[in-house]
């Protein structure tokens, strides 16, 4: 039994009253996962260091706000990573003139994004669970989570209904959970 | 497009939502809705859990820790909402909340040590050593600064000061604001004075009049500015540091 090893929640919970070394151990447990994330989506070592510096430090700041009855301290700060990325590649978009903004835009072959996150994604399990996807959700996915793309971006780039976009992102998900299993716990 | 493909709060937009593929406004409403409807809130962190387990671990580099982990004591935390008071809130911050459509609440958002700040000076009502004259013109600076975060492509960099303290810039629109916070006692009769370099040669960019927390906030034309630096000199300025600058950065193009 590990009953003796404190589970990375814990940690975040003991942080949230001022415990500098369970963050310690927050900090090593989801590092790893925060910075993966922030890389995907920025692709740029250095800016991608300065988000992670600063999401820790929101972290700490709000750990206070992680409830684990709604998800694992993992996804908590994961998702603010990727909230973070998300923001600097949105509004690095909107700064670019009008021009400009039509290459950027334009989306790459869709395959190419997942298949260079295969290569470093740790889990199998992760990548047997993409193979559950049809080619279609797994665009929808692959431009939502690593391109930074909102549903309504991504209606206008492959020229969909906004409708459809929001089922594939829906259901692709919805299959994802089912075959990694989030939620049986 | 139908009126359905247009409902922000449809339900559907779970999957959009977990992956962080709707804007502020979307967003905002989407989770108004999970507020109010417990069974899909569940579904919809499943979702979200899921997505996040679509990270590629990567390690990033060791002197990440050190920084981050050096930071948490001068990092002022939340409290538990338990023994939170209400809120203090900015009234012209929540308004320019409310008002949307904007980018508004996801730029603060990624700026949270600065809207921390923001919450600690304006609301709380910081002691400060020069008068009340210098609070309301940092309370001014630090609206300004708010409003710089708002600027499509402000870039937001924090900075741990040698001695402690932290000094957070915010750069947008050829101009910079900095805020500092848990800046030491710069000693009777001396003040922080903040730099502006340009390759070699640094000018003075004035005084930061720091709180008795260490706090200012001031914004200064960025000029053609690559870096800027902060010491500790007479109150009264000095023409060129006298003092090992506490803050030397480099300012990201």
């Amino acid at each position: 039994m590990t009953t003796m090893t404190t589970t990375t929640e814990d940690a975040l919970v003991a942080a949230a009253r001022g415990d500098q070394h369970a963050f310690a151990s927050f900090y090593d447990a989801t590092a790893g996962a925060v910075h993966g994330t922030v890389l995907r989506v920025l692709r740029d070592p250095a800016q991608s260091e300065e988000v992670v510096q600063e999401v820790f430090l929101e972290a700490w700041r709000t750990a206070a706000r992680f409830d684990p009855a709604r998800g694992t301290a993992r996804a908590w700060v994961v998702t603010m990573a990727h909230r973070r990325a998300v923001d600097r590649v949105r509004s690095a978009q909107a700064s670019t003139l009008r021009d400009e903004k039509a290459a950027l835009r334009e989306v790459p072959p869709y395959d190419s994004v997942s298949e260079e996150v295969e290569d470093v994604l740790e889990a199998d399990e992760v990548r047997r669970a993409l193979t559950s996807l049809t080619p279609v959700q797994r665009q929808a996915i692959d431009l939502a989570y690593y391109g930074g793309r909102t549903h309504r971006e991504i209606a206008e780039d492959l020229q969909l209904p906004l409708g459809t976009v929001k089922t594939r992102l829906r259901d692709g998900l919805i299959r994802l959970r089912d075959a990694l299993g989030v939620g049986d716990r | 497009m139908n009126a359905r493909d247009e409902r922000r709060d449809d339900p559907l937009l779970a999957g959009a939502w977990a992956l962080d593929a709707l804007d502020d406004d979307e967003r905002a409403a989407f989770e108004d809705r999970l507020a109010t409807h417990p069974d899909e809130r569940a579904d919809a962190d499943a979702l979200r859990e899921t997505a996040s387990r679509l990270a590629a671990g990567t390690p990033p580099p060791p002197r990440l820790r050190s920084a981050v982990l050096a930071a948490l004591a001068t990092t002022p935390q939340e409290r538990p909402a338990a023994d939170r008071p209400a809120p203090v809130v900015d009234l012209r911050t929540e308004r320019a909340r409310r008002r949307g459509p904007s980018r508004w609440s996801a730029l603060v958002a990624a700026a949270g040590i600065v809207v921390g700040a923001v919450g600690v000076g304006v609301g709380v009502g910081v002691a400060n050593r020069s008068g009340d004259t210098v609070v309301s013109a940092q309370q001014v600076a630090r609206q300004r600064i708010t409003d710089l975060l708002a600027t499509p492509g402000a870039r937001v960099s924090t900075v741990a000061a040698t001695d402690g303290g932290t000094a957070t810039l915010v750069q947008a629109d050829g101009r910079i604001g900095v805020v500092t916070s848990g800046l030491p006692e710069p000693g009777s009769g001396r003040d922080y004075q903040l730099w502006l370099a340009d390759g070699d040669a640094l000018t003075s960019a004035g005084m930061l009049h720091v709180t008795s927390a260490g706090g200012s906030a001031v914004v200064v034309p960025a000029g053609a500015a690559t870096g800027v630096g902060i010491s500790v000199e007479p109150a009264r300025g000095s023409k060129q540091p006298t003092t090992t600058p506490v803050v030397f950065t480099p300012l990201t193009v």
